[in-house]
């Protein structure tokens, strides 16, 4: 499974939310349930499906979709 | 116990519970002055898993006493049963924190002071809400101090400072029972640093605590709550085989089962002290155990190393009924309901029979490690009262009840649904080369249900399967719990159209499920095939087999003869009895 795809699954989990409403587009701005609450829950979530800890930095870059798998991507290549 | 909490999972799970009607429900609000917000989900999915549906209020950050005073304030309009108060001790006092070397004596009694100080604040808040339960935190230590090693050994140092402050702020509100804590410290030593802290989210957002540490906040919470509904339990009935003590009395005696101070024993020893240290605070104890009464009083009152003697236990139901029968004649013994029982075992046959039988006794199913034995009945939390007091303590001893020895006929109707339920797979076969040595052993150390006693070696095993006159069974079992191997045999002897049973036994785990009687007809019927008519069969009394007495008798065997010692049986092949249809797979795999 791709980054996206696993991500999208987690975003559904939390937002609830169908897979195919999230795309690169998806931001607080769109998505509802997206607050500065579940934010928090969000990276936790994150953290845990691809099993790997954020620095402080990448933390507050993470504000939407497309940026989270950008972070992701270099996370994951390292 | 120390599992990682998966937030994804728990909201989805959440998302379920969203439509369910609850028994109960709770209107809780979290006040604070750091950011917990995760709590909310753990503790949604917590409560609902005890039926308790929750609606939460989360406090504006660090908005704690305009909460308070002010009548039109959002908590007054929430209505809350429960007020959880989370405050940062670096936040109300950041020179106990940052700054502890700065500070002379009279500076850290001026911190404690100002704390104190905002506590009494709260304190007096609480008549605005004169039925709320109010859940405070203790202090963190902090791990690192400033002075070092040091600051282990002084009292006037950090660590000692913030226990005395912890202490003082406990103390204030002893009077008051609707005020309940939460040790941080405790959760802090169980979790460890890493699984409890997360610096990360503390310096962008003010979040200490990892998800981890929210979901044990958030259990302490039910167990508050659960106290404060009244749901609390106030006895436990124990199992006693591979429960009080390693092995079964039944089998092998009060010399051979384990408890003292070596392994295995040693477990069951420590799981004894702590039952009795909860009985001494007011647990009343109880006994359901499938044994003779004799053997288990002789235990309790005979071994040396027994720490759980019979005088502490207000109930004892030793016989060869099924648990939930027990169970509930302990309730009306006890007059207690239900819902007031734990019920310990190690045989998840048991533990599902209650479940089944009687959903609200609460059940704890032993793993096979008798090491965490203790700790799960320290921990499990269902005997959680919101005060303590001389009558507490001495309740168990009010409820010491006649104990009936009287086998009462099961009252349990379905039971035959229950065993249908459990997909019973059996298998009955010849002895051969694999299964030799299990027989032998099997014929060495059944003592209970044993009809004539016979012990064999291996070599005497190989003597009957090898011989043409004779034959031995063997009975395999398997249920949904697991595979319990080889749990029955029979041995036949041939002479001319006579076949006589030498020997028919079954291991005590399996008493009680129908699997002798599918044994017995399946030996009858091979006696039939080798040309038998009549089966001849006998029951030698011992010390052990009185439960099996009559065990021909009630399958129409015709007693021949009978003394003291022994009974002598005959059957006429043609004759039947009834055997069970709830197996789920009956399996004969020798074709002759």
């Amino acid at each position: 499974m791709t980054i996206e795809k696993r991500l999208k699954s987690v975003f559904s989990k939390l937002f609830g939310v169908q897979e195919s409403e999230i795309n690169t587009d998806s931001s607080p701005d769109n998505i509802e349930s997206w607050d500065s609450l579940n934010h928090m829950n969000l990276i936790i979530a994150i953290e845990q499906e691809f099993k790997i800890s954020f620095s402080m930095d990448e933390i507050v870059e993470m504000l939407n979709f497309e940026l989270i798998v950008l972070i992701l991507s270099e996370k994951i290549n390292e | 116990m120390n599992n990682e909490i998966n937030i994804a999972d728990l909201i989805n799970s959440n998302k379920k519970f969203k439509d369910n009607e609850f028994k109960n429900k709770l209107n809780l609000a979290i006040l604070r002055n750091i950011t917990v917000d995760p709590i909310v989900e753990c503790l949604i999915n917590d409560f609902a898993r005890e039926d308790i549906g929750l609606k939460t209020y989360m406090g504006d950050f660090d908005k704690i006493f305009p909460e308070f005073l002010d009548s039109e304030s959002n908590l007054f309009k929430f209505n809350p049963d429960v007020i959880a108060i989370h405050l940062n001790l670096s936040l109300i006092s950041p020179k106990l924190i940052y700054e502890f070397s700065s500070l002379n004596k009279k500076g850290i009694e001026k911190c404690k002071d100002d704390v104190l100080s905002y506590f009494n604040k709260i304190l007096d808040s609480a008549k605005f809400f004169p039925s709320t339960i109010f859940i405070l935190h203790k202090f963190e230590i902090p791990i690192y101090p400033t002075f070092g090693i040091i600051d282990s050994k002084m009292s006037s140092m950090q660590g000692e400072t913030i226990a005395s402050l912890n202490k003082d702020i406990t103390q204030l509100f002893s009077k008051n029972n609707n005020f309940q804590f939460v040790d941080n410290n405790r959760i802090l030593s169980k979790l460890g640093e890493d699984r409890y802290y997360d610096y990360r989210y503390w310096s962008i957002g003010k979040a200490p605590y990892k998800i981890n540490a929210l979901s044990s906040f958030s259990k302490d919470y039910l167990r508050i709550c659960r106290a404060k509904l009244g749901k609390n339990s106030k006895c436990l009935v124990l199992d006693c085989d591979n429960t009080l003590w390693k092995g079964i009395i039944g089998e092998d005696g009060i010399s051979g089962i384990g408890l003292g101070s070596t392994y295995p024993g040693n477990n069951f020893v420590e799981f004894q002290k702590a039952i009795l240290d909860l009985g001494n605070r007011g647990v009343i104890l109880a006994i359901a155990s499938k044994n003779n009464h004799e053997d288990v009083i002789d235990v309790l009152n005979n071994h040396p190393n027994m720490i759980l003697r019979e005088d502490k236990f207000a109930v004892i139901k030793a016989n060869w009924n099924d648990k939930p029968t027990n169970i509930k004649e302990i309730a009306s013994d006890l007059n207690i309901g239900l819902d007031s029982l734990v019920f310990i075992d190690d045989n998840k046959f048991e533990t599902e029979m209650v479940k089944e039988f009687l959903p609200q006794v609460r059940t704890i199913h032993l793993p096979d490690d008798p090491s965490v034995y203790r700790n799960l009945i320290l921990s499990c939390g269902f005997f959680d009262s919101l005060t303590y007091s001389n009558e507490d303590k001495n309740r168990g001893k009010m409820y010491k009840a006649e104990s009936k020895r009287k086998v009462l006929k099961s009252s349990i109707d379905s039971i035959e649904n229950y065993f249908e339920s459990l997909e019973m797979k059996l298998t009955i076969n010849k002895v051969d080369s694999f299964s030799i040595p299990r027989i032998s052993q099997l014929t060495q150390r059944t003592n209970q249900f044993n009809l004539t006693t016979k012990r064999y070696s291996e070599n005497d095993i190989l003597g009957f399967s090898t011989n043409k006159n004779s034959d031995v069974l063997y009975a395999e079992l398997e249920d949904k719990f697991g595979n319990m191997g080889i749990i029955g045999a029979s041995i036949i002897v041939y002479n001319n159209l006579e076949a006589t049973l030498d020997t028919f036994l079954l291991s005590c785990r399996v008493i009680g499920r129908g699997v002798e009687d599918r044994l017995l007809l399946e030996t009858i019927k091979l006696a039939e095939r080798n040309k038998a008519v009549k089966i001849l069969s006998k029951y030698e009394k011992s010390k052990k087999n009185n439960q099996v007495a009559d065990f021909y008798d009630k399958r129409n065997f015709n007693i021949i003869s009978s003394s003291q010692e022994s009974k002598h049986y005959s059957f006429d092949i043609g004759n039947s009895f009834d055997t069970p249809s709830y197996f789920k797979e009956v399996n004969i795999l020798h074709d002759n």
